[in-house]
């Protein structure tokens, strides 16, 4: 065992002491039972992840730092050994960010499945998820990671699986689990052939990763079906609405960051003759996005809207991240330096709204029982903390002003303006600008699908009798949303200063850093923030100064063209808000409209009206079905083989071996 | 000394204008169209008598809003003074910030944004209806002003909207021509923006027409003064810009100094305020599903924009 | 790229016609038409005057009132016998064919990169950029509609690339070829409108993907 710091030192002793809490938890998970069961818990994991966020902030006061251990413990090929520098504290930040806040909004929500999974098996996997993540994103050698990478995918199936009395929970872990082996088997057959170029299968011997073809498409593929960019998304869609509470945060915070920060560590450590990478990337980066937030509008589901949604914003940083690439191919230290920010600003923001918007959906779900737009309605008054705190993170996710994921949106365009007036070809410039065309449209797409949400969920008046049952479930989620708004707020504002913090992150990754802190124009945000305050006087000055008498202010019903006692369900559903931007991609969704009149004279005296719109997923039902029957086709006639005669098994190996003498003949 | 006069001048010059001009442009637009219908019409200060009005009026509220109707038109408010003291509308508009393209485009979105919600607040189908139009417009019209926009940005080099407006600078065909083809391309854009016919009628408000009108129904008394107030100010800002992008077309051809640079940008906005009159008056509103047609020519001209300037270097 | 006249007229015959794709409406489809012809028939002229050929003076003089004047009044003369206003919905939509154009202007603009320059006061490999663009626009216009009118609209815009695009690589062919092109597509203009009466009247409309009935 080896460590380059003392190990007495404070950041060390702090992780250690996190880990370790961690390992406890989850033996403890065995033994423990009772009411309290999930507030002990919760607690524990809040003091692990809390120990982990003072141990990473103190790490980066240390400008440069590596810490190492080696252990004599042998995977059979490799041995255990963890390596922690800039780029993988980056990324433990993120996950002790996530966990802090969805530990301390965690409790109550568990107590809605109750009796519907094992509370102790469940608290066990989410401890090992945890654990097995941040040795994942430690791992130095290609056996260790892949070791933790599969525990991480049973873990997570496990979880998915809870509540696992619901078929639709069991269908969910298996499509996972479907994905999850293609996923390993992408990425093993790529660490296969690095060990055979490199003869090694530590990472830091990998050099020029990025640089064979083959195997790093491979990596790229076995990554992105994790992360679930095209056309890997379809699993995020089942597994992310099934899973119970923090395990959809987690997974959607924290998991795909993992493929990111593997993507980062692989493939664009070293790369500097990746263009064709770089294209891939960006071209996989680019229809997730747009393919991500157009699926996200059309969701009738809560959950999966948000899932599909971070599919739009994993397609942002891996845009990012080709643009990394292409620059580095081009020797702009500059602009690469300004990609990889983007990509990781991003990363941090939208881990920090997402988990947001899922405590918020979480509370949605807790107290309504139901996560179907078409059921809620009106909660903006018996829930106004979260209505409030839902719309800023969601201003986070569209990217608007002055919220994080503007500022994070804002580095990603100003690259690609750039490359636009760099010295690249022309092909190279115009994908730069068509794809700043492209991000504006998918941010608008964006910003229909959240403003469905808020405004389907949140306003106008309640779809069903749910209303009655909503309420602020647990003061400790309104914190954690209020937390996750305010930060995202201050990071947006703030951003010329954070980003100078990741500088050590870059520094790693690309040979030669770079000042950020003129690009990313302190103007700019001046700008923003002097607007805020602008803004915000002219508020105060309108209320107070008493311009608006609210004496004269009358109370009323809303117009409703005389027709009377229109019932809520008149009013517009979600169906009918995406129908407009539904029916112009109509052959990319297989949109189609049924409608069905019956009466006695159908056009004049209707008596019933039935209407019907119906997207099947094209992706689904264009490339997986086929496959599956191509699979089960070729299954079935392999089976074949096996009649369970043992003569026919014999007459099997006798030509086996006749085969193999007559070729050990040959050579 | 006189550095200060002048430039307390220019801003409370530049402040007359912001509260001025937009309603006394929508007044000379319903003045021209109504000319062109061979009416008399409204006089053209008609706009400015509205707004006093519906100041002084009593305001009534839905029971089923949250403080996000009430709030969104004081937001919208000053989100677009914020966009005005950005934009270079006017030539001799004093430096307020760095005035990034992209900031100023996702300012409008921001707008946008508290619209739709405060449509959906009220609960009623209009508002549903029309939140669903407008953002269905806004997808297929951000590339558009976008790509315009970003294409000037290449050009120049620069994404700071001040440095690309400027006057300070010489002219040549191929940078004549890019911005005559932005100013068209961001005006068709602006029409869709704006919900101005062939996309919309303002003066109507049957279901069959409404967006913007759809989007403000439930708003009234001081409210809808400040919501009036915004688009009319949105509107100015829009064709304002447009009417730059045609300006520095024009600068091929002649050179003018600052002031009468100033008066021909009064003038061009005029110019472009005719056109929309008359489109107003002999266009007929195109059918819901025609109107990706129409938004298509908008993006055709930011793509040729975008061609144009891979092209030139 | 030296915007001078002759690239300025190369370039808007070829953003008249993908304008042309944006509409599905004849009479616009038409004016574009002209437009575009009358871009191509200036650029003769200017050619015409800047290397002294006065044959090109009498081509220009015959296009503007073969292809401007006459053609589209008789296309307009055959849509109000037949009753016609516009398009049926077309294989690919409207918006999207404009912008697969324009598109194909960047491809174009790639592709003439490739040839060399053969001229050395102006740069012809602008004209062979608008030149492919317009082919691709008339292949596109034939492919993606339904109507016959717009197939004779679209074919007659892919004569007019191929005419470009030898005017701006050579300086334009001789006189009697010309003359010979032009009559002849004159003569198949007015024969296509008669079929088009034919087709009207057999079938009641002139779909041409609805022609397929006659296999069975």
């Amino acid at each position: 065992m080896s460590f380059n710091l003392e190990l007495t030192s404070p950041p060390l002793m702090a992780i250690l002491s996190s880990l370790i809490i961690w390992t406890i938890g989850a033996l403890l998970s065995f033994v423990i039972k009772g009411r309290l069961i999930h507030q002990f818990f919760a607690a524990i994991l809040f003091a692990g992840a809390f120990l982990l966020g003072i141990a990473v902030v103190l790490f980066f006061q240390h400008n440069s730092f590596s810490l190492d251990f080696l252990s004599g413990f042998y995977f059979a090929l490799a041995p255990l050994s963890l390596h922690l520098d800039a780029l993988n504290c980056f990324f433990l930040g993120i996950l002790s960010v996530t966990i802090c806040l969805l530990s301390i909004s965690l409790p109550k929500y568990l107590h809605y499945y109750k009796e519907r999974f094992n509370a102790g098996i469940y608290w066990h996997c989410l401890f090992a998820f945890i654990l097995s993540l941040v040795f994942t994103l430690l791992s130095v050698n290609a056996i260790c990671f892949l070791i933790f990478w599969e525990i991480m995918s049973l873990t997570v199936m496990m979880l998915i699986a809870s509540d696992h009395i619901r078929q639709r929970a069991k269908h969910a872990a298996l499509s996972y689990l479907a994905m999850t082996i293609i996923s390993s088997v992408l990425i093993t057959g790529a660490f296969l052939i690095y060990y055979f170029h490199y003869k090694s299968w530590n990472f830091s011997d990998w050099t020029s990763a990025g640089s064979l073809l083959m195997p790093a498409l491979l990596l790229f593929f076995g990554l992105g079906v994790k992360c679930g960019i095209w056309p890997f998304q379809i699993w995020m869609a089942h597994a992310q609405s099934e899973a119970p509470a923090p395990v959809t945060a987690l997974m959607s915070a924290v998991m795909k960051k993992v493929s990111i920060y593997a993507i980062i560590r692989l493939l664009i450590i070293n790369n500097d003759s990746g263009v064709v990478l770089a294209y891939v990337i960006l071209a996989f980066g680019t229809v997730s996005l747009v393919w991500g937030s157009l699926f996200a509008l059309l969701e009738r589901d809560l959950k999966r809207l948000l899932s599909f949604s971070t599919v739009e914003n994993i397609g942002l940083i891996l845009i990012a991240l080709g643009l990394c690439l292409m620059a580095r191919h081009l020797h702009c230290w500059d602009l690469a330096n300004l990609a990889l920010t983007a990509a990781l600003f991003h990363s941090f923001s939208h881990a920090l709204s997402k988990t947001g918007l899922f405590i918020g959906a979480n509370g949605i779900e807790a107290v309504t029982y139901t996560r179907d737009l078409s059921f809620l309605g009106g909660l903006a008054g018996k829930m106004p903390w979260t209505t409030a705190c839902f719309l800023i993170n969601s201003m986070a996710i569209i990217a608007l002003p002055p919220a994080s994921g503007f500022a994070s949106k804002w580095m990603i365009y100003q690259g690609l303006f750039q490359l636009a007036t760099s010295h690249a070809q022309v092909v190279d410039r115009s994908i730069a600008l068509i794809i700043v065309g492209i991000m504006s449209f998918a941010g608008a797409l964006a910003l229909a699908c959240y403003t469905k949400a808020i405004g389907i969920c949140f306003l106008g008046r309640s779809r069903s009798d749910v209303a009655g049952r909503a309420g602020e479930l647990l003061k400790t989620s309104m914190a954690a949303q209020f937390v996750a708004a305010s930060a995202s707020l201050i990071l947006g504002v703030c951003a010329p200063y954070i980003v100078r913090l990741f500088q050590p992150v870059c520094l790693i990754v690309l040979p030669k850093g770079a000042d950020l802190h003129s690009v990313v124009a302190l103007p700019l945000f001046t700008t923003v923030l002097l607007s805020l305050i602008f803004v915000g006087s002219v508020l105060v000055l309108l209320n107070k100064l008493s311009l608006r008498p609210r004496a004269r202010l009358k109370k009323y019903i809303t117009w409703d063209c005389g027709y009377g006692d229109l019932p809520a369900r008149a009013e517009e559903t979600g169906a009918s808000f995406s129908e407009s931007i539904a029916r112009i991609f109509a052959p990319i969704l297989q949109y189609r409209m049924i409608t069905e009149i019956q009466g006695k004279d159908r056009r004049h005296f209707p008596e019933v009206i039935k209407f019907e719109t119906v997207t099947s997923p094209l992706l689904e039902e264009g490339l997986y079905r086929p496959t599956l029957k191509i699979i089960q086709i070729l299954s079935r006639g392999i089976a074949a083989l096996q009649t369970g005669s043992i003569h026919l098994y014999l007459v099997y190996v006798f030509i086996t071996l006749v085969v193999l003498v007559s070729i050990g003949i040959r050579l | 000394m006189s550095e200060f006069f002048l430039t307390t001048g220019k801003w409370l010059s530049f402040g007359l204008f912001i509260f001025f001009l937009p309603p006394l442009m929508v007044g000379v637009l319903t003045k021209c169209k109504a000319r062109l219908q061979n009416r008399i019409g409204a006089p053209i200060f008609q706009p400015f008598y509205d707004l006093g009005k519906l100041w002084r009026k009593g305001e009534t509220v839905s029971q089923t809003t949250s403080w996000i109707f009430r709030g969104t038109a004081a937001i919208n408010f000053s989100v677009m003074l914020v966009i005005s003291m950005l934009l270079p509308w006017l030539s001799f508009k004093p430096y307020f910030a760095h005035a990034d393209l992209i900031l100023v485009i996702y300012l409008f979105a921001l707008t946008r944004f508290f619209s739709v919600l405060a449509a959906l607040d009220a609960g009623s189908a209009f508002g549903g209806f029309g939140a669903s139009r407008e953002v269905t417009l806004a997808m297929l019209v951000e590339p558009a002003i976008m790509l315009c926009l970003a294409s000037l940005g290449c050009l120049y080099s620069t994404t700071d909207l001040n440095t690309i407006f400027t006057y300070d600078r010489v002219c040549t065909a191929t940078q004549s021509a890019l911005w005559l083809l932005a100013g068209t391309g961001l005006f068709l854009s602006s029409l869709v923006e704006l919900s101005r016919m062939p996309i919309d009628d303002p003066t109507t408000h049957l279901e069959l027409t409404m967006i913007h009108e759809a989007m403000i129904l439930e708003n009234s008394g001081p409210n809808l003064a400040l919501t009036e107030f915004t688009h009319y100010l949105k509107m100015a800002v829009m064709w304002g810009l447009s009417a730059q992008c045609f300006l520095h077309a024009l600068c091929y051809f002649v050179t003018i100094n600052e002031f009468g640079r100033s008066l021909a940008s009064l003038i061009m906005l005029l110019v472009v305020l005719i056109i929309v009159a008359l489109i107003e008056g002999t266009a007929v509103k195109l059918q819901w599903k025609k109107v990706p047609e129409f938004i298509a020519f908008a993006i055709a001209m930011s793509l040729l924009c975008v061609f144009v300037v891979i092209a030139k270097s | 790229m030296h915007l001078d006249t002759f690239t300025v007229l190369a370039i808007s015959s070829a953003i008249s016609a993908i304008l042309m794709l944006g509409t599905n409406h004849l009479r616009i489809n038409l004016f574009f038409y002209c437009v575009h012809t009358l871009a191509i028939a200036l650029e003769t002229a200017w050619i015409a005057q800047r290397f002294h050929d006065t044959n090109l003076y009498w081509i220009a003089f015959f296009i503007i009132l073969l292809k401007v004047i006459a053609i589209p009044k008789y296309l307009q003369w055959v849509m109000t016998k037949i009753d016609v206003e516009s398009d049926v919905e077309p294989f690919i939509a409207a918006p999207l064919a404009m912008t697969i154009g324009v598109g194909m202007l960047g491809l174009s603009y790639l592709l003439s990169l490739q040839f060399s320059s053969l001229w050395t006061e102006v740069d012809s490999r602008m004209g062979a950029m608008a030149a492919i663009s317009v082919f691709f626009t008339g292949v596109l216009l034939m492919l993606s509609r339904k109507i016959a009118v717009s197939q004779i609209i679209g074919f007659l815009v892919l004569e007019n690339g191929i005419y470009l695009f030898a005017l701006t690589q050579t300086h334009g062919m001789p006189l009697i070829i010309e003359m010979g092109l032009l009559l002849e597509l004159l003569a198949i203009v007015m024969l296509s409108g008669l079929i088009v009466f034919r087709i009207k009247k057999s079938f009641e409309h002139i779909d041409v993907s609805r022609l397929t009935e006659l296999r069975e």
